[in-house]
């Protein structure tokens, strides 16, 4: 996959929903800070399976969930952006910024080199905290996922 | 998963009848995400000098700034803010994580279960 | 384990060889470098580096001091591969220039006019974003600066 090439596998981790196996959603991990261990403590009660290394799909994704969890820096915003454009081309994206940071920079507002939160692209969904619970997250993934279905 | 998740992660809800809209939340908060608007108000009793009162008109605490750090509580001369279980309050736009001093309240008598 | 703390204060121009003498004693590695912005005292700033022997975990910490106006001094990295990221971070964030290495690239700013760790550098968010906590122009009490802003940052039009 492209995304691979261009960012670190730091930034971009895939996993799967557990409690909707047949989804067929990814969601990407965008984990730029400390909110994304969030997203590895959801995955370690179960709630999310994360997919092997790089395997080709058999079938592509219906649906892309880019969760953005962690500090934007200015000088990492390009490559998050480069990682959205990817994402849009290969099919429906939604986006979740997922806490304080992504948000609109959290405790590091006022820090020269963040950037205010998410500003390159639409965000469907905002969760809050600091860092927000792993129950949050998957909360409003499946919300997320659910009305994806829906449309 | 636990049962019961900590209120440390959840929430700061506020007793609004307690705030005397001293403004010493606001003016401590790192992230500046409280804001609060009160006028004064004269107040008369039988037998009594008058004196004058701040009465809060609104009291907002932006979800998409906040630290959850506390100190809000903390500094409190009236333990007017609480700690609240309630985790799960996202919203699809970033405005939408402003939440003013009605749904504050309301979070004081929710519990997790309830969001 | 660390056993002992000393704090070693030379001229810039034994920054390098006095470093290189605790690195022949077995304090070879840099555990980090920095910069304290003495402002509030005098026109200068510290680079302050720690060195470490990692199999005793001896340290040391030597500091010298620099021109506010121009910090400069002679770069570790030459000497010690792990000065580099460190000494590039001094750079970008105090302005201290490392003279002899190959490059200081900025890690995280996008404009290289800004040295944001020195005091004296406006916090820019904290000028602009209108500051909720203060006074009404109703209010009696003086209208107080958000902390961390200093007067001479805030022009007529804000």
């Amino acid at each position: 996959m492209a995304v691979y090439d261009q960012t670190t596998t730091n930034l971009l981790v895939v996993w799967r929903l557990a409690s909707r196996p047949n989804a067929r959603v990814q969601v990407m991990g965008a984990g730029l800070a400390c909110c994304s261990l969030e997203v590895e403590a959801a995955a370690a009660t179960g709630l999310l399976v994360r997919e092997e290394a790089e395997p080709p799909k058999p079938e592509p994704p219906t649906a892309t969930v880019l969760v953005v969890a962690g500090t934007i820096t200015e000088a990492l915003e390009p490559a998050l952006e480069r990682l959205h454009a990817e994402l849009v081309q290969q099919g429906p994206v939604r986006v979740m910024s997922f806490g304080a940071c992504a948000t609109s920079g959290g405790p590091y507002w006022d820090a020269p080199t963040v950037a205010k939160g998410i500003r390159s692209f639409p965000v469907e969904s905002y969760v809050p905290g600091c860092p927000p619970r792993p129950e949050a997250l998957v909360a409003e993934l499946e919300r997320l996922v659910d009305s994806m279905a829906a449309a | 998963m636990t049962s019961e998740p900590s209120p440390r992660r959840g929430v700061i809800a506020l007793i609004p009848d307690a705030c005397t809209s001293c403004m010493l939340c606001v003016k401590e908060c790192p992230t500046w995400c409280i804001e609060l608007d009160s006028h004064p108000e004269q107040i008369e009793e039988l037998g009594a000098r008058p004196r004058t009162v701040n009465v809060l008109d609104d009291f907002r605490i932006d979800y998409g700034l906040c630290m959850y750090c506390g100190i809000c509580i903390e500094v409190c001369p009236f333990d007017a803010l609480e700690w609240k279980p309630d985790f799960n309050y996202p919203a699809s736009t970033r405005s939408g994580l402003s939440q003013d001093t009605q749904q504050l309240a309301r979070w004081l008598a929710e519990s997790a279960s309830d969001s | 384990m660390i056993t002992e703390q000393e704090v070693v204060s030379v001229a810039p121009t034994a920054w390098v060889e006095t470093c290189a003498s605790f690195a022949e004693r077995g304090l070879g590695v840099v555990d980090w470098l920095t910069a304290i912005d003495r402002e509030s005292e005098l026109d200068a700033l510290d680079v302050v580096v720690c060195l470490v022997n990692p199999g005793s975990g001896d340290c040391v910490i030597v500091t010298c001091r620099v021109d506010a106006n121009s910090p400069r001094v002679d770069s570790l990295a030459l000497m010690f591969r792990g000065a580099e990221w460190h000494e590039r971070e001094t750079a970008e964030m105090f302005g201290v220039e490392f003279t002899g290495r190959e490059s200081t690239e900025p890690l995280l700013l996008r404009s290289a006019d800004r040295t944001p760790l020195r005091k004296s550098s406006p916090l820019e968010a904290r000028v602009e974003t209108p500051w909720p906590g203060a006074d009404s122009d109703s209010g009696r009490r003086r209208r107080k600066l958000p902390p961390g802003v200093r007067v001479e940052w805030i022009t007529d039009d804000q």
